[in-house]
């Protein structure tokens, strides 16, 4: 199991990705990231406001089925977040080669 | 439980959120039902999926910042109104004193228990002087005792050092673990709300 802390930052990151891809709402967010990672609905939230409040995605409401649907849409600051992310990569493989090498 | 017995639960143990965030994250619950029962789902089954909504309104509250809590906790439901805040300010001799007095004990006993391990720190470092300025004293020949005996002594010292030592640090990792729980038991204190 991921530290708490660790895995929260992470599935940011994964939430950003599956809206790179798409606009998306809630609950297909989470069986898109299901493919990946088990996330259920009420720790998503908290994560879609987060990234809301930072400024990494933007809500919008469409009528569906004679309701509203919140969608939410990545911003160009999560796209840059989503390619810092992956930019930093190099350095997060170093470092987990150095933590394998001392286990 | 029945979807509008779901949303009921978690409006009601929401209570403390601002207004517009707890419509916020009911409206998210309220999609989620929708969603799924619109993939066949029954209420009954989605709201076995999403799992008890008293756990998942503590969750939610938890992740909120402390001042958040307090300030929609102390405001009145039907907002500021001139009566209470009149009360208040009317009531102020009163609650004033009483909050500073608080304040006062509660500092007063984390400088006590500070200063206890500052003094347990304080004879760490003294005895730990006191075993070097013993093997200088007898390097120089101010010291004139048999050097076994001063061998022994300065073991002795360093010895008491080491253990004076680690018990600073396991106090002063104790007071900081329960000046955190403190801190989480207040923050509690405005969480929890029954009836």
């Amino acid at each position: 199991m991921l530290d708490a802390q660790m895995r929260r930052g992470f599935l940011e990151i994964c939430v950003l990705a599956a809206l790179a891809r798409e606009d998306s709402y809630g609950y297909k967010i989470v069986k898109d990231m299901s493919a990946c990672v088990s996330v259920t609905e009420s720790t998503l939230y908290p994560i879609l406001r987060r990234l809301e409040s930072a400024g990494s995605l933007s809500v919008y409401s469409v009528e569906h089925n004679g309701r509203l649907r919140k969608i939410y849409h990545i911003t160009p600051k999560g796209r840059q977040q989503l390619r810092d992310f992956v930019a930093d990569w190099g350095e997060i493989a170093a470092m987990y080669e150095f933590i394998k090498g001392g286990t | 439980m029945s979807k509008s017995g779901f949303l009921r639960i978690l409006r009601s143990r929401l209570d403390l959120l601002p207004p517009e965030e707890r419509e916020r994250n009911i409206g998210y619950y309220e999609e989620l039902f929708s969603d799924m029962m619109e993939e066949g789902m029954s209420e009954e089954e989605v709201s076995a999926h999403l799992g008890d909504p008293e756990q998942i309104a503590r969750e939610i509250l938890a992740e909120q910042p402390l001042p958040k809590l307090v300030k929609s906790r102390v405001r009145p439901s039907g907002g500021w109104t001139a009566l209470s805040i009149t009360l208040i300010v009317l009531g102020s001799p009163v609650w004033l004193p009483l909050l500073i007095a608080a304040a006062a004990v509660v500092l007063s006993v984390f400088v006590v228990i500070w200063a206890l391990i500052l003094s347990v720190l304080a004879v760490a470092v003294a005895v730990g002087v006191s075993a070097v300025a013993m093997v200088l004293g007898a390097i120089f020949g101010y010291l004139k005792i048999s050097s076994l005996l001063m061998l022994g002594l300065v073991l002795i010292c360093i010895g008491l050092c080491l253990l004076t030592g680690l018990l600073a640090v396991a106090l002063g990792r104790a007071a900081v673990k329960g000046g955190k729980w403190l801190w989480r038991q207040i923050k509690k204190l405005f969480i929890k709300k029954e009836g």
